[in-house]
């Protein structure tokens, strides 16, 4: 005689929530994990812009002072101006390289607009050093000792455009730092939803296994585990679908020259995408066991 | 005898509305075989809702196998309500399970081993008759057939008290017959039985006490049956 393997005792796979919940927790986490990688790269990037402008401060030693002099004398004061600055500077902390940009870097910079002529290098053209600085820069320091050695050169130092930068991303991200509680927040619910709306249509099967002695945590385990398969499923489906999206949109912005987010590559960041499902089905567990104890609670 | 079951000063009412059963005092005795009839809203399935444990008397006492129901803490109810069968009005057979699946029911959630589950399942759908549909659904079994199968589910676990609510009210005479003997013969194997029935017609060709639920009260009329 043939025996089939025995089946859940209740006929949760055959009512609505079965083929509804996997969908919406699809899409919550689909959602969800765009939202992560994107935050994940939208972090990534910042931080590469703020180390690339960070990593790139300049000064600039105007010939204003030196406008009535000849050319000859101009540059040489001039030259000797950044001399002094490259040699004071150089023996403060932080600081890993400082150089004078050189004239033919100059002049193909300027190129576009002023021309190949010789005509560049007679003009009263600042001179612009170039610095990179390290762990233990200090850029009040900097700024003080640079005053000193030559009150008239500037120091551009990029911080407003940092802080801007820093602004919208910390805008940005904390959007989708909420959102991505939200999204967490509403797949949790659905979970609920659902699992209550199975306990009603199923109401008659819940009180006869209560009534032949079931413990309540039997039945609830019942939910528990149908609640786990779907959400399971349905998230699996979910970071699927948001990987597969998210791969082309790198694809697409690797051959638009977008830098590689390293963030979104690390092991921290892809083992907590690789565990969204299995939280999603745990918290689904967790959720529909206590919503059937607590109801089950109510019967007597 | 032992005392399965006694009801002293019982009553029930839903709300504030009026008691649907009053001064109940009676006992079930182990191994005893009862009837108890009455008009459609008399308050038989109230009555089997109380023995059952799915609903709690609004006063009075009931002792069920020697213990106050009020008293009993709610993690030792499912183990009481394990030693009771019930045979449901509208059998309450789950659809999507089979014959053997909706037998084996209470002995799953009891934790019975699979082994020992396949064997008594086995042997007791030979004996009501169903040997031969032991993998079918219950749409597809005929109302008698049904009926059998939440009889069997009942019974299946042993237990101290057997209670069917109307379990003769959806077959002919002839399954009704087959039926009531089949109780008699768990009955003389020490099972008490309570039936609800309104077919008074059937119950007076079996000698067994008969109760009669009219006016919210109790009335024992086995002489005037």
């Amino acid at each position: 005689m043939a025996f089939r393997s025995h089946p859940s005792h209740l006929p949760l796979e055959a009512d609505s929530s079965s083929r509804f919940l996997p969908c919406i927790v699809a899409l919550m986490v689909a959602l969800l994990t765009f939202s992560m990688v994107g935050l994940g790269a939208l972090h990534d990037s910042v931080g590469q812009w703020s180390g690339q402008i960070e990593g790139s401060l300049s000064i600039q030693v105007p010939p204003t002072e030196l406008a009535k002099r000849s050319p000859e004398q101009r540059e040489a004061a001039l030259q000797k101006t950044v001399d002094t600055i490259i040699d004071e500077l150089a023996s403060l902390p932080g600081i890993a390289r400082i150089e004078e940009l050189s004239p033919e870097t100059m002049a193909a910079l300027l190129e576009p607009w002023l021309g190949p002529d010789e005509v560049v290098s007679e003009l009263p053209i600042p001179r612009i050093i170039e610095i990179t600085p390290e762990t233990g820069f200090n850029f009040d320091a900097l700024e003080r000792q640079l005053g000193e050695i030559a009150p008239e050169a500037v120091l551009d130092d990029h911080r407003i455009w940092i802080e801007r930068i820093a602004d919208v991303a910390f805008s940005v991200e904390l959007a989708l730092t909420v959102l991505i509680v939200v999204l967490f927040g509403a797949t949790m619910l659905s979970i609920v939803f659902a699992t209550k709306s199975g306990f009603s249509i199923h109401h008659k099967i819940i009180e006869l296994l209560h009534l032949i002695g079931a413990q309540d945590d039997y039945i609830a385990r019942q939910f528990g585990r149908h609640s786990q398969r779907l959400a399971f499923f349905g998230a699996l489906v979910g970071l699927l679908i948001s990987l597969a999206v998210s791969a082309f949109i790198a694809w697409l912005g690797l051959r638009a020259g977008w830098p590689i987010p390293s963030l979104v590559f690390s092991p921290v960041f892809i083992a907590l995408i690789v565990a969204i499902p299995f939280i999603v089905a745990l918290v689904a567990y967790l959720t529909a066991t206590r919503t059937v104890l607590r109801v089950l609670r109510q019967m007597l | 005898m032992t005392e399965v079951v006694s009801f002293r000063n019982v009553g029930v009412r839903y709300e504030s509305g009026p008691e649907i059963l009053r001064d109940l005092n009676f006992s079930l005795q182990r191994g005893s075989f009862h009837f108890l009839t009455g008009a459609s809203g008399a308050g038989k399935s109230t009555l089997m809702r109380l023995l059952y444990l799915a609903l709690r008397q609004t006063r009075g006492e009931i002792n069920i196998f020697g213990r106050d129901n009020i008293r009993i803490p709610r993690d030792e109810l499912p183990a009481i309500r394990r030693r009771i069968g019930v045979v449901f009005q509208d059998f309450r057979l789950i659809n999507h399970l089979s014959t053997f699946e909706n037998v084996a029911l209470p002995l799953r959630v009891a934790g019975v081993e699979d082994l020992q589950i396949r064997k008594n399942v086995t042997e007791l759908l030979e004996w009501v008759g169903l040997g031969d549909h032991i993998n079918a659904q219950p749409s597809r079994l005929s109302g008698g057939q049904q009926q059998r199968v939440a009889i069997a589910r009942a019974v299946i676990g042993r237990p101290a008290l057997l209670l069917a609510d109307e379990p003769t009210g959806n077959v002919d005479d002839r399954i009704a017959m087959r039926l009531l003997y089949l109780f008699e013969e768990l009955n003389k194997l020490g099972t008490t039985v309570l039936i609800a029935t309104h077919n008074r017609q059937l119950v007076r060709r079996f000698g067994h006490t008969q109760w009669l639920l009219e006016g919210a009260t109790l009335h024992d009329v086995t002489q005037s049956g």
